[in-house]
């Protein structure tokens, strides 16, 4: 996707790294316990690229959490995990050791909010960073396969749309495990952002 | 002319008339609206009742002026992330134990804590924002339950583990009762069966009962008055008794309880098969208290536990004694008898003592079952088995070791003539006629002897050698005994 | 009378962070010679090529993080005073650092707080 330049695309990674940060810290005072988050990657990707990207890239079962936002940008992101690792990461947060292979409501709802401060704290560091607003609305949490992620994440009849994949490694006390958000970012509103990014370089560079 | 005809109004349909505020007031769950201050302009019935305030007292106010106590910094947080940046958020139970100081009215008159969830929606193209607070109780119990469940299963996984693999009846009881020791704090388990009376229980395993406090110059009698365990045991049924101290049943054992510190019992009957209470699975606690559901289950699956160890055990020690006695007399078989005989060997070696060996070959036994049948072959043996018991002392064996063929090990004596003088009397006891029904069978036996030292030092001489004078005996005629002279 | 000029290392694997971070140190006015490295490996061999008095680490950093090699410069360059620079405020964090003898400063940096660690004198 030619959309940025590298500078563009660094920054882009900057904020991003700030965003996850301070949803570490967020998260970390909940629990009481060191949380650190870390972004080794972003990528850029049409949507017809995406769906080779998601199988290639993401686990093939994946659990997750969806929140639409609007404002600057507009669009839906979500914060994906192996399927069989989201329960160990609740359990992380929550302190518990349990058997159940599945999650049940409860943890669901933990799973919610996990991705709900993740995403607002990157949708909102990007804003504040680019001087702009944005809005989110409330997650839900789901779980799909790889390939059933692009129809969950959005209708594939709009060409206008960007992809942003991003890979987070979250770091805790006693595991590790990397996350994706994916960023589905409608184009039409996209020059907003690109101009926000290009007048934040200029006055960087 | 106009072609309108007069102006029609429809009724107004449902949804027109519908009242929102009345909508919201009538739902199942807290419902606020603030405004972009964080004041709230809204809250609905359910919300005034379950905080305790009135729509008046609420209505105008920042949400952490309501209650004394100071909100969760997580929960003001994400109030105003709502309503000055229009950021949702959900706060779920798990993330945060306290939210809101919401109480559910209960029937005894306390308030119960509500567990609960909060989302926070900004609503669009306006500058309100929405608080709704969900009721998760119900949630929450039926995990906790769940997880209680898990746990327990998980335990008793690893005793059934243990049951399947171990032999000793001892460390499954003593397993059960560390069990329940750890999971229940400040308990005592014991397990207690009843004797062969039926009307005591004793202890069977109590790893950390305090000194000698089962151990009652009464015991502990099984009558509907009688103690916790006592009641448990006669009604089949668990009992509790929260408070020993205001427990009059208790009698005696009241205040010998409160001197090792017990201060409540629970007691869960053992069942075994065909619902035949065995014993009592009790817990002692030292402080004054009820099971909760959790450990009402745990007591219920341990007292399984131990019925279903203790059968196993049964089983098992049937086998055993299967495997080492002849099923028809009950005597003590071939291998059984070369084990006992190894053991006398050794002993009489260590003590310079002597002892015999008798090989009985019973004479015209299969004449017997010719004429009149096996059944009646069998129940001459057994009789005579009895007969033969019956002239032993306890020390002594007496084995089967093949269809007529019996073998006595006398313990010890006091010399070979004494062994001779046994052998006259087992064969007067032998040639004396069974009565069976109409029948009157008889046989004679056959009898050799052999005596360690003199006859052989080892089991197998010895064996070889009375065997050998058996024979010996039958050829001279039978129904009488024989020693091998050298 | 002049102050010889602080030589200050940046450490971050993002351009962008060391771009804005230059920035920043520019409009302090102070005698500042800035050398930049994108890893832990290119800032060991710089520091052994140039000598430096103050380095701003950035904690992040795909191959070594910051702690670690501010763990291997406190050894080879126990004169360098350094400050470990992350998004990820977090107390365990913070005291790591401090066991090490870094400061802390979070991202984005303020420019009191760099002005602090540069001149604490003052």
């Amino acid at each position: 996707m030619e959309l940025f330049n590298q500078d563009e695309r660094d920054l882009i990674v900057e904020l991003m790294n700030l965003g996850v940060g301070r949803a570490a810290n967020a998260l970390s005072q909940l629990v009481n316990d060191e949380i650190l988050l870390s972004v080794p990657r972003v990528d850029f990707i049409s949507l017809p690229e995406a769906q080779a990207a998601f199988h290639n890239d993401l686990p093939p079962f994946l659990a997750g959490v969806l929140q639409d936002f609007e404002g600057f940008i507009n669009g839906r992101a979500a914060l994906l995990f192996p399927e069989a690792r989201s329960l160990e990461l609740v359990n992380a947060m929550i302190g518990e050791a349990l058997s159940a292979d599945e999650i049940t409501e409860l943890e669901q709802e933990t799973l919610a909010e996990l991705g709900n401060i993740v995403l607002n704290h990157c949708l909102a560091t990007l804003a504040n960073q680019l001087k702009q607003q944005v809005r989110t609305d409330i997650p839900k949490a789901f779980c799909a396969s790889s390939a059933e992620l692009p129809g969950t994440l959005y209708d594939s009849s709009h060409e206008n749309t960007l992809v942003m994949l991003v890979q987070i490694d979250f770091s805790l006390r006693h595991s590790a495990l990397r996350g994706y958000l994916v960023f589905i970012i409608d184009l039409r509103s996209a020059d907003s952002f690109i101009a926000a990014l290009r007048r934040y370089l200029a006055e960087l560079l | 002319m106009s072609q309108t005809g007069p102006q029609v109004t429809h009724p107004p349909t449902a949804m027109e008339t519908l009242d929102y505020a009345e909508l919201l007031h009538s739902l199942d769950g807290g419902v606020l609206l603030l405004d972009g201050e964080c004041r709230i302009l809204f809250c609905n019935r359910w919300f005034s009742r379950h905080c305790g305030l009135t729509e008046q007292e609420i209505i105008g106010r920042a949400i952490e002026s309501l209650f004394p106590t100071p909100l969760p910094p997580a929960l003001l947080d994400a109030i105003d992330s709502g309503c000055r940046l229009r950021m949702s958020r959900i706060l779920s139970h798990q993330l945060h134990k306290q939210l809101l100081p919401l109480w559910q009215p209960a029937p005894g008159g306390e308030r119960l804590p509500l567990y609960q969830s909060i989302l926070i929606k900004p609503l669009h193209r306006s500058n309100l924002t929405l608080l709704q607070c969900l009721d998760i109780t119900n949630a929450v119990r039926r995990e906790r339950h769940l997880r209680a469940s898990e746990r327990i299963l998980r335990l008793e996984s690893r005793v059934q583990e243990r049951i399947a693999t171990s032999d000793s009846l001892d460390e499954i009881l003593l397993m059960l009762c560390n069990t329940v020791e750890t999971t229940v704090p400040g308990a005592y388990a014991a397990i207690l069966l009843a004797d062969g009376s039926g009307q005591q229980l004793q202890i069977k395993t109590a790893p950390s009962l305090p000194g000698n406090f089962l151990q009652h110059p009464e015991g502990l009698h099984l009558t509907p008055e009688g103690t916790t365990c006592a009641q448990a045991f006669l009604s089949r049924g668990l009992v509790v008794c929260p408070d020993i101290q205001q427990e009059s049943h208790w009698g005696t054992w009241r205040e010998r309880a409160q001197r090792q510190g017990i201060l409540a019992c629970w007691a869960q009957p053992i069942m075994a098969t065909h619902n035949e209470v065995v014993g009592v699975f009790a817990c002692f606690l030292q402080h004054p208290m009820g099971p909760d559901d959790t450990q009402r289950l745990l007591l219920q699956r341990m007292a399984h536990l131990a019925a279903i160890a203790m059968e196993r055990h049964e089983r098992l020690e049937r086998i055993r004694f299967l495997a080492m006695h002849d099923p028809l007399t009950g005597l003590p078989n071939r291998s059984l008898l070369n084990e006992l005989l190894s053991h006398n060997l050794r002993r009489a070696q260590r003590e310079g003592i002597e002892f015999a060996l008798m090989f009985i070959d019973l004479d015209g036994f299969k004449q017997i079952n010719d004429l009149h049948g096996h059944d009646a072959g069998d129940d001459l043996l057994s009789v005579l088995a009895g007969r033969l018991l019956a002239e032993l002392r306890a020390a002594d064996t007496c084995a089967r070791i093949g269809g007529d063929e019996f073998v006595v090990l006398l313990e010890s004596v006091a010399s070979a003539h004494a062994s001779e003088q046994v052998a006259e009397k087992l064969l007067r006891c032998l040639g004396r006629p069974v009565e069976r029904g109409p029948l009157q069978l008889h046989v004679t036996a056959s009898i050799g002897i052999a005596v360690y030292p003199q006859d052989g030092s080892s089991a197998d001489a010895l064996l070889t050698r009375a065997d050998d004078a058996m024979y010996r005996a039958k050829a001279l005629g039978k129904n009488r005994w024989y020693r091998l002279t050298r | 009378m002049t102050t010889p000029p602080l030589n200050l290392l940046l450490v971050d694997d993002s351009r962008i962070a060391r771009l804005g971070l230059r920035r920043q140190l520019n409009s302090l006015g102070l005698e500042l010679n800035i050398l930049e490295a994108d890893s832990a490996d290119a800032a060991e061999q710089l520091l052994q090529q140039q000598s430096a008095d103050l380095a701003l680490i950035d904690f992040n950093m795909p191959g070594r993080d910051g702690l670690e090699l501010a763990k291997a410069l406190k050894i080879d360059h126990p004169q360098l005073r350094m400050a470990l620079v992350t998004a990820n405020i977090q107390d365990a964090l913070a005291q790591r650092a401090r066991q090490l003898g870094l400061t802390f400063l979070p991202k984005p940096t303020r420019a009191e707080q760099l002005a602090a660690f540069i001149r604490p004198e003052v």
